[in-house]
């Protein structure tokens, strides 16, 4: 139940002038309030991994590393491959992060990513199996805050997706009397899916898109919707203490909605950008 | 006659522009809503006025508490008064005027378990409640019997003019430290008398918030010693 | 819409029978059982109290713990992890929206530790964890802004419902946990896993609301009767 401060302290002169500016329509960094900072994306740059993304959102960096296995399914799905989503805020990210094992944050993150990759399912389970009941693909996706800025889980929603679009494995088949047999060849994932995680927090009466970590500090709440195609949401977190109304959370879900083809089609023009 | 009502967290209690928000009350725009479950009492007299019947002891400087020792340490105790916060007893508020300073160990003075009967002289939200004994009546509690009950019903103990306390103590013949943080100690070892007493306090608990408690208490200690 | 039958025969809006009662546990200072069906959680508040790890300790408010736990007994296989991930999530955003009703800035260098059992699970164990612990709070005299009313609503077969059970919950195509403080008209908790179109969120939100608005009812009537009951004998009420 312990947790560390996420929260990073701000002298009080800093946060009158930060909500100062709000009350001028002005945000710190100069963004307007519904405006992304600079996305940069990195990928396929860690040979070990099967699948690797490095993603900033300003001066906030997330690396997301696909790692596929084989295991045995589910008993309740025996012809499913299995996705896991994993996330760490090592200390190297933040001097407020200590080592140990992944506080409530950092599952929390995990957890919403994690949710945004099932419902619909952005890999098709049912392609990830080799043998029905015995053997089937599993897919570790590791996500590491590297530098943090704030809204880590924009940065880490889109280094998922793009570590897994870049994910190639080594395909087995099941031979009798051999068992599983390298086949020497590897596969490439594809996705049916797109999800983008957009996260606005709620700063008195405003509600600002892709925090920084001093917005966040901020911030009364934080929501987190994730939006895939078809303008379908398929998935929503409040995280944070503060309240908020109906008509402030019916905004945000519009304007994530609102969104996501500018988000969608900027991280599409970064991956054809850098490979 | 005051009307009563049972009021819960956010219940709306009045209007008004001059009512100062407090710890079970909180105030939007004008308008005072509870927070907590109570009863809130509305007279002519007193105003608004909100009895709290959960909870533990908020405390408040002035208020004489009976707390119990829980650690020492090389200038002070901590001593638990039944609230959010243990209370500090400095060393130099622990011994008489006179003398100046105090060698040795302390725990010749006090040590865990014990039982004192202090002041609180200094309270806000950096420091904790500190505790003093240099007082007239105030010191440590060598001997009696502990009762405890919820703090908002101390008043009730205590009675108008302590009508109450001072009827208890006639009919019983015996003598009461009343704490303010819910804590009554009765300086008896009398098996009988306790056992009244203790009925006698459960009684104020229960119906501390009923008219006419007075005449109720002392129809109960008249049967009770009659016996 | 489908013609989605509800496995235990409610209307859609409908909530299962819910039962709530204070003051269940002696030793905590507050304390609360909530049923909804056949989910049920008992929720037990300490403090506010003494908080001994002094670096934890702020002066401007009290600390809130939050422990949400399943017994192993109260799944369909029997739960052996000791503290699952999910566990840790959820007892993170109770403690965020439990944190919002409380007025925590009159209780510094404390903390308030909620601890919640879930006993069975039938569904919706987390909002009946929040309404089990808000009522806990309320009995603990913890001054509050207001109780919480949680409930959970959800998509199956195309259709929405309140209040989901273990099955509508496995074969759901989403669902929305959220909680109130109603009287001051905020949403302090907000959870959604599935697919849906805005419009069918907007729907689902205006249907929670009103399912919550029942709890809180229950939630009040509660809290009055375990003061009535002690006086209504002297002709009080």
């Amino acid at each position: 139940m312990d947790n560390i401060k996420y929260n990073v302290l701000i002298p009080k002169i800093r946060q009158k002038f930060i909500l100062n500016t709000l009350k001028e329509n002005k945000r710190i960094d100069n963004r307007s309030f519904y405006e992304y900072r600079a996305l940069k994306i990195r990928y396929g740059h860690l040979p070990n991994a099967d699948g690797s993304a490095e993603v900033s959102l300003g001066n906030t960096i997330v690396l997301a590393g696909v790692k596929v296995d084989i295991t045995n399914p589910f008993p309740s799905e025996p012809d499913k491959g299995i996705i896991i989503v994993n996330a760490e805020f090592p200390p190297v990210a933040s001097p407020d992060f200590e080592p140990g094992p992944p506080d409530e944050n950092a599952i929390e993150l995990a957890r919403i990513v994690d949710r945004g990759l099932r419902k619909p399912e952005i890999v098709d389970l049912s392609s990830l199996c080799i043998v029905p009941g015995q053997k089937v693909y599993r897919i570790w996706i590791d996500i590491y805050a590297l530098n943090h800025d704030g809204n880590m889980i924009d940065a880490a929603g889109i280094a998922a997706v793009v570590a897994l679009m870049n994910t190639k494995y080594k395909k087995f088949t099941f031979v009798q009397d051999k068992g599983l047999v390298d086949t020497g060849e590897k596969a490439q994932l594809t996705l049916k899916n797109f999800p983008v995680y957009v996260t606005h927090v709620k700063i008195g009466d405003h509600i600002l898109l892709d925090p920084v970590l001093e917005e966040e500090s901020l911030a009364d709440c934080k929501i987190t919707t994730i939006v895939s195609e078809g303008n379908l949401i398929t998935g929503i977190q409040k995280s944070g203490v503060g309240g908020i109304s109906l008509d402030e959370l019916e905004k945000i879900m519009q304007n994530s909605i609102n969104l996501y083809q500018t988000i969608k089609e900027n991280i599409q023009k970064e991956v054809s950008k850098n490979g | 006659m005051s009307k009563r009502e049972i009021i819960l967290p956010s219940s709306f209690l009045v209007s008004d522009e001059n009512v100062q928000s407090n710890l079970a009350t909180y105030k939007i725009g004008s308008n005072v809503y509870s927070s907590v479950v109570g009863l809130f009492e509305r007279s002519e007299d007193s105003g608004v006025r909100v009895v709290t019947l959960r909870g533990k002891y908020y405390p408040q400087v002035g208020d004489e508490v009976i707390g119990i020792i829980t650690k020492d340490s090389i200038f002070s105790w901590s001593v638990d008064i039944n609230s959010f916060v243990e209370a500090i007893l400095p060393v130099s508020y622990a011994i008489k005027k006179k003398r100046r300073s105090f060698s040795g160990s302390i725990t010749k003075l006090l040590t865990i378990n014990d039982i004192v009967y202090a002041q609180i002289v200094d309270f806000d939200r950096f420091n904790p409640p500190i505790l003093t004994l240099r007082k007239k009546g105030l010191g440590k509690i060598t001997s009696g019997y502990l009762i405890t009950i919820t703090p908002g019903k101390i008043p009730r103990v205590i009675g108008k003019n302590h009508s109450m306390i001072k009827m208890i103590k006639e009919k019983l013949d015996l003598n009461l430290i009343v704490g303010k943080n819910g804590r009554i100690v009765a300086l008896t070892n009398d098996f009988q008398k306790i056992k009244i007493l203790e009925e006698v306090i459960q009684k104020i608990d229960n119906e501390a918030h009923v008219p006419g408690l007075t005449d109720r208490v002392k129809n109960l200690l008249e049967s009770k010693i009659s016996k | 819409m489908s013609e989605y039958k509800r496995v235990d025969g409610r209307a859609y809006d409908e909530i299962r029978p819910v039962k709530a009662e204070v003051r269940v546990l002696k030793n905590a200072d507050g304390s609360a059982i909530f049923e909804l069906g056949n989910t049920k959680v008992i929720a037990a508040v300490y403090g506010p109290r003494e908080l001994h790890s002094k670096h934890m300790a702020s002066s401007y408010e009290s600390l809130v713990r939050v422990r949400y736990h399943m017994v192993p007994f109260s799944t369909k296989d029997r739960k052996s992890q000791p503290f699952t991930r999910r566990e840790i999530e959820i007892s993170k955003v109770l403690k965020e929206a439990l944190s919002a009703s409380i007025r925590r800035e009159l209780f510094p260098r404390s903390t308030i530790d909620i601890y919640i059992e879930v006993l069975n699970a039938d569904g919706s164990t987390r909002v009946a964890s929040l309404n089990a612990a808000s009522l806990a709070l309320a009995d603990a005299g913890v001054f509050m802004y207001d109780l919480i009313a949680a409930v959970s609503v959800g998509k199956i077969n195309g259709q929405l419902v309140v209040d989901l059970n273990e099955y509508e919950d496995q074969n759901s195509d989403s669902d929305i946990p959220i909680a109130f403080m109603p009287s001051l008209n905020k949403v302090v908790l907000l959870q959604m896993d599935g697919t849906m179109s805005l419009e069918e969120i907007r729907q689902a939100l205006k249907m929670a609301k009103n399912a919550a608005d029942k709890i809180y009812q229950v939630e009040k009537d509660c809290l009055k009767g375990s003061l009535e009951s002690v006086l209504k004998v002297y002709g009080l009420l």
